[in-house]
């Protein structure tokens, strides 16, 4: 098994210097816990400045890598590149080429899928599928004491995919039933 | 495709919620009745730069194109004559972030095993449902 960094864009409000160049993360908005504010959005910064903060904050846009949820299998046998999955490769999101696929050419150990992707969810929901033959195994969202937990969910009850999980995300319960597969 | 799948996609994108989303595969017929696909690596609505369409802009008149580097339809063409391809999983993936998890559907694997139809269709179908039904925000 692979652990798979993955990087995700956030943004953070910045005091900048008189120039407006970066002071440094020191000088981001922090919580009342000293951590650094994220937001999802610029929009989302921006409107949490307008409605609590002096404007002269801005809006920065970061980029963190954070450890994937478990292990995706870059090296696991049911892993596969498939067209139209989101990569990030040294710091740059590209796409899976379909006709490089094709072709018999493939993508090396510095491609990092993104896990956060809808259409690279989608070709890991069909490696699901494809794993355990079963066409009708999907997400589904619960709800958990500490928020919104996912588990896996089939048409059979006594598969050993139905209710999977619970997992923190969505990703991460597709990747736990890929390697549970039989 | 079927008449009636036909008529799906062209439902689909046709109805003011719809979006192109990266990562998702569209075909277009060309002049000559070829049909070819275009993988979106951007999008349609943010972003300009796609896989094979390379740019898209929208004309005085209001009416978007995108232009193809594809050497079958190199040239200018309209947005609005793409369709989705339903039978890609990264389309799935896409049609699946577009419905969400509303709670008062059912899930797409339950559309799909009791119609009997692909996973991407049945999702495109709830879709409409949701849409028709405004129940997604």
């Amino acid at each position: 098994m692979v652990t798979v960094d993955n990087e995700t864009t956030m943004w953070v409000l910045h005091s900048p210097y008189p120039d407006g160049t970066w002071r440094g993360t020191e000088k981001c908005l922090g919580s009342e816990h000293g951590d650094i504010l994220l937001f999802y959005s610029r929009d989302a910064a921006a409107e949490y400045r307008d409605a609590v903060l002096a404007n002269h904050f801005r809006p920065v846009r970061v980029t963190l890598t954070v450890p994937a949820v478990g292990s995706v299998g870059k090296t696991h046998p049911r892993w596969r590149w498939m067209p139209g999955m989101a990569y990030t490769r040294r710091g740059k999101v590209h796409r899976v080429d379909g006709d490089l696929l094709a072709s018999g050419g493939s993508y090396d150990e510095t491609c990092i899928p993104d896990l956060t992707d809808p259409a690279t969810l989608g070709c890991l929901l069909s490696l699901v599928r494809e794993a355990w033959a079963d066409p009708t195994a999907s997400t589904a969202a619960t709800r958990e004491s500490d928020g919104i937990g996912w588990v896996m969910d089939c048409w059979d009850p006594r598969s050993p995919l139905h209710g999977l999980g619970p997992f923190g995300t969505e990703a991460e319960a597709l990747i736990a039933a890929l390697e549970a597969a039989p | 495709m079927t008449p009636e799948q036909t008529d799906l996609v062209r439902r689909l994108v046709a109805d003011p919620r719809w979006r192109w989303m990266p990562g998702m595969l569209a075909w277009r017929t060309t002049h000559r009745g070829e049909r070819v696909q275009v993988r979106l690596i951007d999008g349609l609505d943010q972003h300009a730069e796609l896989a094979d369409p390379r740019r898209v802009e929208t004309t005085p008149s209001g009416t978007r194109l995108f232009e193809s580097g594809h050497s079958v339809v190199d040239g200018w063409h309209r947005v609005e004559d793409l369709t989705p391809d339903l039978t890609d999983p990264a389309t799935v993936g896409c049609l699946l972030a577009m419905l969400g998890r509303p709670s008062t559907l059912p899930a797409p694997w339950v559309v799909d095993w009791h119609a009997g139809m692909p996973p991407g269709e049945a999702v495109a179908r709830l879709l409409l449902v949701a849409w028709k039904a405004e129940v997604l925000s």
